[in-house]
């Protein structure tokens, strides 16, 4: 009796979630092995695929546009990643000051992260426009400074895109805000009674308190920022001179422009084993510096 | 029992009564425009109203789809997941590479070979070339453009020059004595910018007296010194007036009402013939020929008697897979003939590839309209290859790179051709 009521339980789990396991099955996993066989082709998205063995792979590896656009998106990473750590940690401890209307800011400060990329790539053309643009009035006014071109001068225009990529920090703040509120108090309140300034308190307590979502967070922004596409592929589309050809952006101009699907789908594959590599760095370390709570009790 | 069986029954009814109208009803075409943009957009469904009108048995349907002139992601997708459109705008220099990539159906496929020499014959022949591929031809072209020098007239009497520039040192020098600065030196007004709005790479280089593709060795001849002199003078602008500057200025201009043209924040310019109507639409009060002209494209001294322009254009075609490819191509030959240009160029002052349309008094409407349509007299055209995407977007890159100091010219022209040329081999060699 017991054993077919749990069969049954499982049959009904399959079966409810059986709508995900098709979807995940025909629109995930089929395309992504699919799309490693079509590394090895030569393939224009339709027709049949011709068997080439490594030869996408070699012509990357020759291809000055592969190696540029993978330099952008380091360069974009490396810098998007820490910087957004900063002001989303930074913007999470502001809003966690005690005041009555501090409701109000955390929405403001959340507002921009729900607007879409697109919308948010418009209104940065616009901020950033070395004429009427907001930023650099402020430059200009306060410190006497005439801004970049930003998104038209190739030396600023990666930098442009690290600061617009903070207008969704709002997204990482309030997670942020949600593990520094889950800090038990007794700690905190402990630690002052021992004397411990705000900064001991900061980075002895908070920090390895929450160091579980800094892991997800630069886990999942570290995913984001290699593949940067909308805002680039609006604001600059990879200009000027290839200096925002970021690595999706080159992908899918090779998948859909140049009809070089084949091609493609080996960027994707080694973006995909970059990305696994760098992951796998990070958890490798990660036992060093996150504390899970509980976990070692 | 009984209303069970009425059900059935009415059912039934219903899908014979269904498929019945299916039969003998109109057959839905599907076409797919990326023209998004008025008057085109207009003036498309215009030409689909009066199709649909002379055939009732067809009705054409347009969708406008996101795309551009080399940007045909969701045409592919809609192919390989077999939903194709019925009809597709395809930018007529990038053709060739739709075909190679097996997305159009051959027209050949579709009809006869005695309709197809007839055809033929009605189109100007650079847009059959850039039509076919293959000794096959997979698209009927639509309109096509050309480009010439703009010029404010009264800025230029205001700096004391009765007339255009004509040659590219005259053009240097108008440029110079046109541009003004502030007291804090930002640019107030430039005289022109050799690489805005249609100053391509095409553009200069033809210019110069450059050849982009020899087709009896099937090479790409980018490193022609005449190009990399094109090259070099851009560049000469950049250095002149300051890369950084110009582009903080250009940041600046606006679109339609806020054109620079149009608000005389630069003095000349080489454009198009589609933007006479866009001066109609949004500066009403500039009179051609008082406010602003046009005149041939600036070329090297010695050169600069012969005039030189390029035209461009759209064309329809039938994506592999199209349902209706039948009723498409109906469709197509309508829109691509003498009453669907017609149509189109009067609306929109694009012009016809329809050699007769072009003695037309309507086509040829005023007279700076007739000065674009007489240019094509002198139009070059992109070389009609399967790279034609590719080979546009390197040059852009390149040309960025130049006026940007990352490359030299000649190195630029060099990687173009180091980057384009094996791909060309590749599909020649597959042929």
């Amino acid at each position: 009796m017991k054993a077919s009521t749990s069969r049954r339980n499982t049959l009904y789990g399959i079966l409810f979630a059986l709508p995900w396991i098709i979807g995940f099955l025909a629109f995930t996993a089929y395309p992504i092995l699919a799309s490693l066989y079509y590394s090895f082709t030569e393939y224009v998205g339709i027709g049949t695929p011709k068997w080439i063995g490594s030869g996408n792979y070699n012509a990357l590896f020759h291809d000055e546009l592969f190696w540029t656009s993978l330099y952008n998106t380091l360069y974009y990473v490396g810098l998007a990643v820490p910087i957004g750590f900063v002001v989303g940690l930074g913007l999470a401890l502001l809003l966690n000051i005690d005041l009555k209307e501090i409701g109000i800011y955390r929405t403001l400060v959340y507002l921009p992260y729900v607007l879409p990329a697109v919308a948010v790539s418009f209104i940065w053309l616009w901020m950033l426009n070395p004429y009427y643009g907001l930023l650099n009035l402020f430059l200009g006014t306060v410190f006497h400074i005439q801004g970049p071109g930003w998104f038209s001068d190739p030396k600023w225009a990666k930098p442009a895109f690290v600061m617009l990529a903070q207008w969704g920090a709002g997204g990482s703040a309030v997670i942020f805000l949600s593990s520094i509120k889950d800090v038990p108090r007794e700690l905190l309140e402990s630690a002052e009674i021992d004397g411990a300034g705000w900064w001991t308190k900061f980075s002895k307590i908070i920090i390895p308190m929450i160091s579980p979502v800094i892991l997800y967070h630069i886990i999942t922004a570290l995913f984001g920022g290699f593949q940067i596409f909308t805002t680039a592929y609006i604001a600059t589309n990879g200009g000027p001179a290839n200096s925002t050809l970021f690595y999706v952006l080159y992908l899918y101009r090779n998948a859909f422009q140049y009809s070089k699907m084949g091609y493609a789908s080996a960027m994707a594959w080694i973006l995909f084993v970059l990305v696994l590599i760098i992951t796998l760095i990070i958890f490798r370390t990660s036992a060093r510096w996150v504390f899970y709570r509980g976990g070692g009790e | 029992m009984f209303g069970k069986k009425l059900l059935i029954g009415f059912i039934s009814a219903l899908l014979v009564l269904s498929s019945l109208t299916f039969a003998f009803g109109k057959t839905t075409v599907t076409f797919w425009s990326s023209h998004s943009g008025e008057p085109d957009r207009t003036s498309i469904q215009h030409i689909v109203d009066e199709f649909n009108k002379q055939n009732p048995d067809i009705e054409v349907k347009v969708t406008i789809v996101p795309g551009s002139e080399t940007d045909v992601s969701k045409l592919l997708t809609s192919i390989a997941g077999g939903v194709a459109p019925d009809i597709y705008l395809v930018d007529r220099f990038t053709a060739a590479q739709r075909a190679v990539a097996g997305v159009l159906e051959p027209l050949n496929n579709l009809t006869t070979a005695d309709e197809i020499a007839k055809l033929k014959k009605a189109y100007l022949p650079f847009a059959w070339d850039e039509a076919s591929w293959d000794n096959k031809v997979w698209v009927l072209p639509f309109d096509t453009d050309t480009r010439a020098l703009y010029y404010r007239k009264d800025q230029l009497k205001e700096a004391g020059f009765n007339t255009p520039p004509k040659t590219i040192a005259e053009l240097d020098t108008y440029a110079e004595k046109l541009t003004k600065k502030d007291a804090s030196g930002r640019f107030l007004r430039i005289g022109f910018v050799p690489w805005l709005n249609q100053g391509w790479h095409y553009t200069w280089g033809w210019a110069f007296g450059g050849e982009f593709y020899n087709p009896k060795t099937k090479k790409l001849t980018i490193t022609d010194p005449n190009i990399v002199k094109s090259f070099e003078w851009q560049k000469s602008y950049a250095d002149k007036y300051g890369m950084a500057a110009i582009q903080s200025f250009s940041s600046a201009f606006g679109s339609e009402a806020q054109d620079p043209f149009i608000m005389g924040m630069i003095s000349m310019k080489v454009d198009g013939d589609w933007v006479l109507s866009g001066l109609d639409r949004f500066a009403p009060k500039m009179k051609w020929g008082v406010d602003y002209g046009a005149t041939y494209i600036p070329r090297p001294e010695e050169l600069a008697k012969k005039p030189i322009t390029w035209a461009g254009g759209w064309s329809l075609g039938i994506p592999k897979g199209a349902k209706h490819a039948k009723e498409a191509l109906e469709f197509i030959k309508f829109a691509c003939g003498p009453v669907g240009q017609k149509i189109y160029t009067v609306e929109t002052l694009h012009l016809p590839t329809i050699a007769e349309l072009l003695k037309d008094k309507d086509v040829r409407g005023e007279r700076r309209h007739a000065f674009f349509v007489d240019l094509l007299r002198y139009a070059k055209n992109r070389p009609p290859l399967p790279v034609g995407a590719l080979l546009w977007d390197e040059l852009t890159a390149a040309r960025d790179a130049v006026i940007n100091g990352q490359k030299t010219p000649l190195k630029a022209c060099q990687d173009v051709e180091a980057r384009v040329q094996p791909e060309l081999d590749k599909i020649l060699a597959g042929k």
